[in-house]
């Protein structure tokens, strides 16, 4: 898929309404990222802020899609939390100096091409979305 | 006061998403707020920190600016400075650090801070500036009036660790902290702490305790008279129960959390206990809310009590006992108080609130005011004093 194609089809795919094309969502890294795997808690508590590590202790970068409502359908599906209550808390977390924010990106084009430039990164796509480049970690359903 | 509401607009203005410049993460948040206290000879005093507003409406007591730069300088080591501007006690607006520290992790289920950090003797201490990320439009002053401390230069460290289901957090702190400008010699001269946090879902539990030796050399016109009168009549040793460096001072708190996407529950208790020159006191607050959309509504029930003077001397001279009566009732800030607020989620990084308070200030007491000048008033002994408070939170 040529990348201007996958660009607009990631562009498509972020505008769609929730409940529409990305009922289903995936953690992702890159395909030749360190991290092998991660669990579901594992990845609530670092979504949340209360880790900032992964278990062997190795550094993880977060990275979120730009406000909107897959972002919003990612956190509230994985941590439980509306965009409100999921502001606050990553409000108080950095604040506090608890966590560094996730790393924000511009689209989902964005999200893709750091995943692949840093082996340590973690992100969140559409599973439609999830390419060859890409590896997908944990699929985070409804 | 103007240039801080002048900054805090124009971010309000430009609200925005934290910005990369470099490497560095630089994100910010802030609070333009206002209160208007229906008795118009007091002041609202917020933490036991703040300058009395004029004509009425203090635009001081809430409105703060809150910048923050991070960065991960090498694997698993992370600077983060943060530099707020608010008004002191002096009234003065001036920028400051507030949080300057480094951070590291020697194991994945430890994390050490060095540096400048912030005192968290209490549930909510360590984000009482982040209005944006509370409920209310400031943490309830029965219980964050116990401590005016903010910094803690020195260091902690976060032990996790999962117990079943639940998320367990035990954080030792050590460090000093003194209160800022000419306040600046009432100082925690070296505290140790420890607080534990267990999480689950949207349920958490907080306790905590911290001591360490107190310094809290009082300068005020009342102090000065009691002390000198106490001091010619022979009773220098009441007299070094009121001021000096030698006293000792303890907190605790206990607090719970439940946050779902429907319902909020906060209830804290918190105690402070000294040997001399402040009271020991105890304060509690239940906070219950529900979401509405964009609206949050919630209602606080509150309350301070005394739980010694800073002196229980008995003298033998009637005036020299009542002006040890009015240090001890001037030092108290004993109060019950009732609130109901509103909050509104207007952007996705705003957030306005409203709230209505009606607190009743202990008998021998100043409760959380302060008079203003010139206005005769030494105690507000037994005053019902209402407040509107108004905020727009933002974070950027």
């Amino acid at each position: 898929m040529g990348r201007n194609v996958r660009h607009l089809l990631l562009t498509i795919l972020i505008a769609l309404p929730c409940g529409g094309a990305f009922a289903q969502l995936a953690l992702v890294t890159g395909a030749n990222s360190n991290i092998s795997e991660i669990s579901r808690a594992q990845a609530e508590r670092l979504f949340l802020g209360r880790a900032t590590t992964l278990g062997d202790n190795s550094p993880v970068t977060l990275i979120d899609l730009p406000p909107g409502q897959i972002r919003d359908e990612f956190y509230l599906r994985l941590t439980g939390k509306n965009p409100v209550q999921t502001r606050a808390n990553w409000s108080r977390q950095v604040f506090t100096g608890r966590a560094l924010p996730p790393r924000q990106a511009d689209s989902a084009e964005q999200v893709r091409a750091w995943l692949i430039e840093d082996p340590n990164a973690i992100g969140y796509l559409p599973a439609s979305a999830v390419a060859a480049d890409l590896r997908r970690l944990l699929k985070i359903d409804d | 006061m103007k240039r801080l509401i002048a900054c805090v607009s124009v971010m309000a203005c430009s609200l925005g998403q934290a910005q990369a410049a470099g490497d560095w993460l630089v994100s910010g948040f802030g609070t333009v707020g206002a209160v208007r206290p229906s008795d118009s000879q007091v002041s609202l005093l917020r933490n036991g920190i703040n300058t009395p507003g004029r004509d009425g409406i203090d635009f001081g007591a809430d409105s703060v600016l809150g910048i923050q730069a991070g960065r991960n300088v090498a694997p698993g080591i992370d600077v983060t400075a943060q530099v707020i501007v608010r008004e002191d006690q002096t009234g003065h607006v001036e920028p400051r650090v507030a949080w300057a520290f480094l951070c590291f992790n020697p194991l994945a289920s430890m994390e050490i801070r060095l540096g400048r950090l912030r005192v968290p003797f209490f549930m909510y201490s360590e984000s009482l500036w982040i209005n944006y990320a509370n409920p209310w439009v400031r943490p309830p002053t029965e219980v964050y009036g116990l401590n005016p401390f903010s910094d803690l230069d020195g260091a902690d460290l976060t032990w996790r660790s999962q117990l079943g289901q639940y998320d367990l957090e035990l954080r030792p702190f050590i460090g000093r902290s003194s209160l800022e400008r000419q306040f600046k010699r009432a100082r925690l001269k070296r505290v140790l702490g420890l607080n534990a946090t267990v999480f689950r879902d949207d349920f958490s539990v907080h306790v905590g305790h911290a001591e360490s030796p107190l310094s809290l050399p009082w300068s005020d016109p009342l102090f000065l008279a009691v002390d000198g009168a106490l001091r010619q009549s022979g009773q220098g040793a009441v007299a070094d129960q009121l001021s000096g460096d030698s006293g000792y001072a303890r907190f605790d708190s206990v607090g719970l959390q439940w946050d779902d996407s429907r319902y909020l529950l906060s209830v804290e208790y918190a105690r402070r206990a000294a040997n001399r020159y402040i009271p020991s006191a105890h304060g509690w607050e239940v906070t219950l809310g529900t979401r509405l959309g964009q609206f949050t509504l919630y209602s606080v029930l509150a309350r301070q009590s005394q739980d010694a003077p800073v002196s229980s001397a008995q003298l033998p001279v009637a005036q020299l006992q009542a002006g040890l009566d009015l240090f001890n009732a001037s030092r108290n800030t004993a109060q019950r108080s009732v609130s109901l607020g509103v909050r509104m989620d207007v952007h996705r990084n705003a957030a306005l609130k409203i709230e209505f308070t009606q607190a009743k200030v202990a008998d021998a007491s100043m409760g959380s005011f302060f008079p203003v000048e010139d206005s005769g008033i030494v105690l507000l002994s037994g005053r019902r004093i209402n407040m509107i408070s108004t905020s727009l939170d933002f974070t950027f």
